[in-house]
């Protein structure tokens, strides 16, 4: 076959652009991470801006992780986001799949019941006496009970389950598959890089809560990682008297590294699942 | 999989057990919210001096959270029928809540000894009329931290002395010297990129528009026993005409609305003048961090300027003591009260003022021989927290001069000059009355006037605008009502 | 009398579907429960926007406010409303477009690309910008396009050209807000689109090349229907949040010198209840948004059978 020249002209515009987009985007995340790491005096030295730290402290992640409650709070939110994910992933699931199947008398229904609750949000305070009433607050089920399910996300999860080709659901039948059978066997094992998506978008909210538990944790000593970061950024604008020995600047950048390094690290596993071509084979068959 | 989950599950139940556990006690417990957010109170309360000074001493449990978001939060545990025994809250908070019920009247505290001791212990200008709703006094009396709009006008002292430049004393001089600054090199890094003058938002301004007479923004003032506004006063052309040409001759430091650049700016050392706050240039371990990016720079004080009736510099509030204050709920038992009086009492005392102030004696400070207070360094880490516990305010001066020696002279400077006071403060403005919109859009416009996106020639309009749009008239005849009601205005 | 007939006939048919579908139905039932408790339930709370809101009396225990339409006339009345109303479309009908199309382009880009290690590594720094708290893209922001200091108007002064006061000006903000807003979503906008496209048959793109498509042409006849879905999906999902311009970004990044420019409905409600516990104000501006939204995705919906990409 031979190398067209409109070939050649396609490669040039696809590394033109991922060529934009890293340098976009890698300038200013080494930015945050190398401030993370400079003394600040340094970095007000080079205009406020370093792309390679050229002296090195660790004082903003030591100010940061010498606070006792950080380790606590960080075991609840593994807590949370474990099995607040799990659960958010099974009922999403549960819920996505039925309402793809477009003949199930109702669907429609609920559908449109359920898109409605995206447009109109109860708002926060009734929200929070509901909370209240099931006898959420003040423990961890509340930061995931209250958004079981995002209507974005299933949604995208209901419009995957929908792509899938019908025949693969009738030779199922054929074959005296449950419902059941079928969602197990065939659907999810066909769905992972959406399931594993739809997951990482779960897991990073919890990973990332902050507003939920302002308003339902009320004993400072369960917040989670977010609160008590951003708490401790905080500690040092109020009052003319508090002495910030790191400057909030640097504590900012530390903070950004800290709620960033678990997705980087469960991301590459993720992005296995997300080669070309994987799902077609089982699909065509 | 499952092992680890269980396992974290496990801990995590530990964990709240042990939160359970320590709120149980035989002491009262008065439970208080807080927004403060110091260094944060220890975890494990018995690490808390402040916490187990009182309650070894007066027999009272005092437990303090400093929430996150907290509007957000309190609004929260009010609805949720958990309002909190104590509460710190604004000024505006104070009204609306006391207007909602939520508060208890504290009126009968008047008269008595505490009270006495309350005074005399935090000055007798602290009963101010906005602790008061109708009639009900619904928040202790406190003395306040410095205004907020306190700031002081730095020049580099180590320029002045190597290229032998006039510090300015007038508005005049102040251009000309910004000028001069703009276009030489003198922090000799080989371009000609030094800003000329950097402050915080349009409050710092106040540094070339005080001696006008005028301040940028909704602020009232009283001329001749008259209740003026600041957008009324008859420099206020001249004022923006002189900020124009600041302005237009690249003189102001384009980061200056956002209140994050002006730190930036002086820590770069890359600025002629600045109006800032001390707190923000000369704490010890500021003066560190500035000082490791420029060895050679200092910054000193200047005069405050003239622009032809005298020298004027910033503006504060008439009302010093406004200011964040504690209530306490609606809800709380009369035996809880008590206990709070017996508390806040302690706390009019010299040793309980100090302990709130600076920590324990012999640990974070001691006397030295003339009677002043040092700081013990090695343990000041520790009392990062404490003023989360001044519920009575501070005696400003005491405090500061002991916490900060470094910063003396320029505290101290702040305090004793001629002002532009407002007091606005002062006027409580019913609900309906939309304030926050007249006050934003005589913020955008003041921009507009001297960034010359608007001409100055329409100043007049504008005037005629807030008053067709934005019920000013209606305002100033409120504020011209509760002035001359509070004695402070003649008409 | 037509009804008397139908009743015993539609009762068949409902056992009939009920033994045919039950195990879905079953399913649903978790959602279900979810939805109707903790979305539906408190919904009766909405009556807030009529109330005058007293947290000891409760919701439903306060007294109405006279008029019932006081919150509304309050946001509708206020001489900022229009400007508010406007920057809010603006910027999120800006926000709207660069959310998705860019994402598209770049997920596209991801999946053609050779290199897998290339692919890979961009893929993954380019979402990083979405773990950003609003207020470090700011620093980033004054860090870029600052004044002087800032990358970009250094690189003017160098090339001889006037400074551009990117964050200070009401020229510029607006452009500021969607720019900085898709650079913290690109990549992770693209995931999802990613996604989409691994689940297209390959089988499709070899057809293709044995009919000579170039590249190209492969992704304008192949990819592009194929993720036709997921884009229809997504927009009607967006177009609801078209009244919320991003609160945490505007409200981080406005200074009063921008403000004219940048202040939408969210910061606006924000100054107007601060403190004050105006939940009232903030209910009844939420229930016109819902309306309006409420307007728009069922709209775009209908819109979207006609591509046979409707949600129901």
């Amino acid at each position: 076959m031979v190398k067209s020249r409109s070939d050649l002209a396609f490669n040039i515009v696809v590394y033109v652009i991922m060529g934009i987009v890293l340098l976009v985007t890698l300038v200013p995340v080494l930015f945050v991470v190398s401030m993370s790491f400079t003394p600040y005096a340094e970095v007000i030295k080079n205009g406020g801006f370093v792309l390679i730290p050229r002296s090195f402290t660790l004082t903003a992640y030591r100010e940061m992780l010498q606070d006792g409650k950080l380790a606590h709070s960080m075991l609840l939110t593994v807590w949370v986001t474990l099995v607040g994910t799990g659960s958010n992933l099974l009922v999403t699931l549960l819920t996505a799949y039925p309402l793809s199947r477009r003949r199930m008398p109702g669907q429609k229904w609920v559908m449109k019941l359920i898109v409605f609750t995206m447009v109109f949000s109860a708002g926060t305070i009734p929200t929070y006496l509901v909370v209240k009433e099931t006898g959420l607050l003040n423990s961890m089920w509340s930061l995931f009970v209250p958004t079981m399910v995002s209507v974005y996300n299933l949604i995208i999860m209901k419009a995957f389950f929908e792509g899938l080709p019908e025949e693969l659901f009738e030779s199922a039948r054929i074959d005296g598959a449950t419902e059941f059978g079928v969602l197990l066997r065939i659907v999810m094992p066909m769905s992972l890089p959406i399931l594993m998506t739809i997951g990482m978008y779960y897991a990073v909210d919890h990973w990332n809560t902050y507003t939920n538990a302002v308003l339902y944790i009320t004993n400072t000593a369960k917040y989670p990682l977010q609160v008590v970061l951003r708490a401790k950024l905080r500690a040092n604008t109020t009052d003319i008297t508090a002495d910030d020995v790191v400057p909030p600047e640097t504590l900012k950048m530390a903070a950004v590294v800290f709620a960033t390094v678990p997705i980087v690290v469960i991301y590459p596993f993720i992005q296995k699942y997300f080669v070309k071509g994987t799902l077609a084979g089982a699909v065509k068959g | 999989m499952k092992r680890i989950i269980s396992l974290v599950l496990m801990m995590a139940m530990l964990f709240s057990l042990t939160g359970m556990m320590t709120a149980q006690a035989e002491n009262i417990v008065i439970y208080g919210v807080t927004d403060k957010h110091a260094g944060g109170i220890p975890t494990d309360r018995e690490d808390d001096y402040v916490y187990t000074t009182i309650r070894d001493k007066i027999g009272v449990e005092v437990i303090l959270d400093d929430l996150q978001d907290y509007d957000t939060a309190l609004g929260a545990r009010i609805v949720g029928g958990e309002i909190p025994d104590v509460m710190w809250l604004g000024p505006d908070q104070v009204q609306n809540f006391a207007a909602s019920g939520y508060l208890k009247d504290i009126s009968e505290i008047k008269g008595t000894e505490f009270w006495n001791h309350l005074l005399e212990a935090y000055g007798d200008n602290i009963d101010i009329p906005s602790n008061y709703y109708d009639g009900g006094m619904y928040c202790f009396p406190a003395a306040q931290p410095l205004g907020e709009q306190q700031f002081e006008i730095y020049v580099r002292g180590d320029w002045n002395e190597k290229y032998g430049l006039k510090v300015p004393t007038t508005v005049d001089e102040l251009y000309d010297y910004c000028m001069d600054i703009v276009s030489h090199d003198y922090d000799g890094n080989g371009v000609i990129d030094t800003i000329g003058l950097t402050s915080y938002g349009l409050p710092g301004l106040a540094c070339i528009t005080a001696p006008y007479d005028v301040g940028l923004g909704n602020y009232l003032l009283i001329r001749d026993g008259k209740v003026t506004n600041s957008v009324l006063q008859p420099r206020m052309v001249e004022a923006l005409t002189m900020l124009k040409k600041f302005y237009d001759s690249n003189l102001l430091d384009p980061g200056l609305m956002s209140n994050s650049s002006a730190k930036a700016t002086v820590f770069s050392c890359n600025v002629g003048v600045s109006a800032v706050k001390w707190s923000n240039v000369h704490k010890q371990s500021y003066i560190d961090q500035w000082k490791a990016v420029c060895p050679e720079a200092t910054y000193d004080v200047i005069e405050a300027l003239d622009a032809g009736e005298g020298p004027r510099f910033t503006i504060v509030k008439h009302d010093v003591n406004v200011g964040d204050k504690l209530a306490v709920s609606a809800d709380i038992s009369d035996e809880k009260f008590e206990a709070l009086l017996k508390v806040l009492d302690y706390m009019c005392t010299e040793e309980g003022k100090m302990l709130v102030y600076m920590g324990l004696e012999g640990r974070h400070w001691n006397y030295d021989e003339n009677g002043m207070i040092k700081l013990v360094p090695e343990n000041a880490a520790e009392t990062n927290y404490v003023h989360e516990y001044q519920w009575l305010g501070r005696d400003e001066m005491t405090y500061l001069a002991a916490k900060f020696p470094e910063a003396s002279k320029e505290v101290a400077w702040g305090l004793h000059y001629n002002i532009l006071e407002y007091f606005n403060t002062s006027v409580i403005v019913p609900d309906d009355f939309n304030l926050a919109d007249m006050e934003s859009y005589i913020n955008t416009q003041l921009i507009a006037f001297y960034k010359g996106e608007r001409d100055l020639a329409e100043y007049d309009q504008f005037i005629q605008e807030l008053y067709d749009s934005y019920d000013f008239g209606e305002y100033m005849n409120l504020a011209t009502e509760q002035l001359v009601a509070l004695g402070l205005a003649n008409e | 009398m037509s009804q008397t007939v139908k009743l015993p006939r539609r009762k068949g048919r409902f056992r009939a579907t009920i033994i045919r579908w039950w195990p879905l139905y079953l399913m649903l039932i978790p959602g279900i429960i979810y939805f109707a408790l903790y979305k539906y339930y408190p919904m009766a709370g909405l009556v807030l926007a009529f109330k005058k809101f007293n947290a000891k009396l409760g919701i439903y225990g306060s007294p109405w406010v006279d008029p019932w339409f006081k919150y509304f006339k309050q946001f509708f009345g206020s001489p900022a409303n229009s400007r508010v109303l406007s920057n809010t479309i603006t910027l999120s009908l800006w926000k709207l477009g660069m959310g998705l199309l860019p994402s598209l382009i770049f997920a596209i880009a991801v999946s053609e690309c050779k290199a897998r290690w290339f692919a890979r590594i961009t893929q993954t720094i380019s979402y990083l910008p979405h773990f950003f708290s609003w207020s470090v893209v700011y620093g980033i922001c004054l860090a870029m396009l600052g004044q002087p200091n800032g990358i970009v108007n250094v690189l003017f002064k160098r090339l001889g050209m006037n400074a551009i006061p990117f964050m200070t000006s009401n020229k510029y903000f607006q452009g500021v807000l969607v720019g900085s807003d898709l650079w913290k979503g690109l990549g992770w906008g693209a995931i999802i689109y990613l996604a989409a496209i691994m689940g297209i048959d390959t089988s499709l793109y070899e057809a293709a090349t044995v009919d000579g498509c170039g590249r190209f042409r492969q992704i304008w006849y192949i990819t592009l229907p194929c993720l036709r879905n997921i884009f229809i999906v997504l927009l009607i999902t967006k177009v609801g949040n078209v009244l919320s311009a991003g609160f945490n970004q505007v409200y981080i990044m406005m200074t009063d010198e921008v403000k004219t420019s940048g202040e939408i409905i969210d910061t606006w409600v924000y100054t107007q209840g601060i403190g004050k516990m105006n939940y009232s104000l903030a209910t009844a501006v939420g229930l016109f948004k819902s309306a309006i939204s409420c307007v728009l995705v069922f709209g775009t919906n209908a819109l979207a059978r006609k591509w046979d990409s409707a949600l129901w």
